[in-house]
């Protein structure tokens, strides 16, 4: 399902610039991916001061190290692993904020304009899919990295599993592990609804 | 992993999930999964309400994208930035060199002077160590003899980024450049107490710091462009002519060699030629002036050789043409973020070209027009 990311042309020639000491060179990949590097950062912990501290801390060793930087790399999972590995480090220092930030989890709107059997519907939707985010934020930190990875970044288990730097079988437990806690979540979510619907 | 077909039999909800065989087929509907899932289906129908079951999982998994915001990026980059600045390991795409032969001599003197002087150091720990307190007044006359700190020597920064790469830097005093492809900054470094002075090859835009006692400076050619705190960009590429366009605060430019000046004020432009001889006062364009700070490349009629110049410039690349220009061709379009490939197939319908993207090489090859018109 998923085509292995091909280095561009375009990202070969900053990568080559990077090495060679460009500040453009650095500039260019922040720029590239710092979106994608802050959501994936976000679905691990919920901390945007510590997600940012942590891209800040990859971007400033990918600068330290470019002297030792392999030629060929994919530079999208490699930052990916950066990021999960500097988190996981980050997040190890203060576990106690870390807490309290999955206290305030979703705040969304769900706006649904639609005829009354249809807004129905999607409220069930909705529930489903509220119930099984609130399941993803209860994850443990590096299942929860896991899912995003494959689920929610489209990687590969093999690149899931050079980001997370782990082997492919602790790779596949971890997600077997969170997909049966979620399957548990949707069940319940799902019972709730099919008694509510009962009753109604 | 399970990835032989056979154990797919005792599947449950959670393989089904975690199989990417099966996700194709939810989400892509792909006909090979399909067909693969449909005969499953047939073979093992006890399966059937895990798969269901599986399916209401994944369609239901979502995730709030968490988005960084502009300010939040910029402000980041801007930390990571200046980190590295402070770090200053060797400073990243600026090259020091010396101004002159006189300076040069003078920078390698320095070195030889501070070799000396940690020499020096190491002697006197030495001798400190060897004497003690008894031969103390030997310490109190060595610092004379440590030869006093090299002269601050004038050195050169330059600022360079190379075709297809644009960059940004702050200058010590805070204010920052926005150098355009092809485009080279040089100044002193740390700048003199009275002046801010620096020299312009190619198109930039200047964000000044402000700075009443230090009036910042820019040579392009015969002009300069003096500056206390304002934003303005300066295009001034090799064989074309200069344009000072201003777009806030205020800014005086002057003939180098005559009493010649003109003030503008925001939105106010010059646009003159490279020796000054010609210039005149114009309102510019701001959203064509300013576009390739937003990475945009606007045409505006421009005759075909004059665009086909600034893609070489932008992307970093040579167009080869096969056959002449079409006299007649201009070029008109606006593109944002795109990039060299999809530029050159918008133009070519217009233009009636082929065209052929070989590494840092462009071929162009026009079509015949029809004989008959």
């Amino acid at each position: 399902m998923n085509l292995a990311p091909q280095t561009s042309r375009e990202e070969s020639t900053y990568w080559t610039l990077l090495q060679e000491g460009s500040q453009a060179g650095l500039e260019f990949f922040y720029q590239k991916y710092v979106d994608d590097l802050f959501s994936f950062g976000m679905g691990i912990v919920r901390s945007e001061d510590q997600v940012k501290d942590a891209i800040q801390e990859v971007f400033l060793d990918l600068w330290k190290y470019r002297g030792r930087l392999s030629d060929s790399v994919q530079v999208r999972s490699y930052l990916y692993k950066c990021l999960a590995h500097k988190i996981f480090r980050l997040h190890r220092k203060d576990q106690k904020t870390q807490q309290m930030n999955w206290e305030y989890t979703g705040e969304r709107e769900a706006v649904v304009e639609s005829s009354e059997s249809k807004l129905i519907q999607f409220q069930v939707e909705d529930h489903l899919r509220e119930s099984l985010s609130q399941a993803i934020a209860k994850l443990p930190e590096r299942q929860r990295a896991v899912i995003n990875c494959l689920f929610f970044e489209e990687f590969s288990y093999e690149e899931t599993s050079q980001i997370m730097n782990i082997n492919l079988r602790s790779t596949y437990t971890l997600a077997w592990k969170a997909i049966a806690s979620l399957k548990k979540h949707l069940f319940k979510a799902m019972n709730i609804l099919f008694l509510l619907a009962f009753l109604g | 992993m399970k990835t032989d077909p056979m154990s797919k039999s005792d599947y449950t909800v959670e393989d089904f999930v975690l199989d990417s065989l099966f996700r194709e087929w939810i989400f892509a509907n792909k006909a090979d999964a399909k067909l693969y899932w449909e005969s499953y289906m047939r073979k093992h129908p006890e399966k059937i309400k895990d798969i269901e079951q599986a399916r209401t999982l994944l369609v239901h998994l979502s995730q709030e994208k968490a988005q960084i915001s502009k300010l939040e990026k910029r402000q980041l980059w801007e930390n990571i930035s200046s980190e590295i600045d402070r770090q200053h390991d060797e400073p990243s795409e600026t090259k020091v060199i010396p101004m002159d032969s006189w300076s040069a001599i003078k920078q390698f003197q320095a070195e030889q002077q501070k070799k000396s002087r940690v020499a020096w150091k190491r002697k006197a720990i030495a001798v400190l160590l060897l004497v003690g307190c008894v031969g103390y007044f030997l310490t109190r006359s060595f610092p004379e003899k440590v030869p006093p700190p090299p002269p601050k020597l004038a050195e050169m920064e330059v600022l360079q980024a190379p075709a297809g790469v644009k960059s940004t830097i702050t200058l010590e005093d805070g204010s920052k450049v926005f150098l355009n492809s092809g485009s080279k900054v040089t100044y002193q470094k740390g700048f003199t107490d009275s002046l801010r002075l620096l020299t312009l090859e190619g198109e930039a835009f200047f964000e000044v710091a402000h700075d009443e006692n230090r009036p910042f400076i820019v040579q392009t050619g015969a002009l300069s462009t003096t500056a206390l705190g304002t934003s303005f960009n300066i295009s001034s590429f090799p064989g074309e002519d200069i344009a000072i366009s201003l777009v806030t605060g205020v800014v005086l430019v002057e003939k180098d060699d005559s009493e010649e000046k003109e003030e503008l004020h925001p939105g106010e432009g010059i646009q003159a030629s490279k020796d000054a001889l010609t210039w005149s006062k114009n309102k510019f364009d701001s959203e064509m002036v300013l576009s390739w700070m937003d990475k945009t490349l606007i045409f505006n009629k421009e005759p075909f050789a004059k665009a086909s110049e600034r893609l070489e410039n932008w992307f970093g690349v040579e167009v080869i043409f096969e056959n002449t220009i079409p006299g007649d061709l201009m070029v008109s379009g606006k593109f944002v973020d795109e990039s060299l490939e999809n530029i050159l197939t918008g133009l070519s319908y217009s233009s009636r070209f082929d065209y052929q993207i070989q590494g840092k090489k462009v071929r162009i090859h026009f079509k015949q027009k029809p004989d008959i018109l």
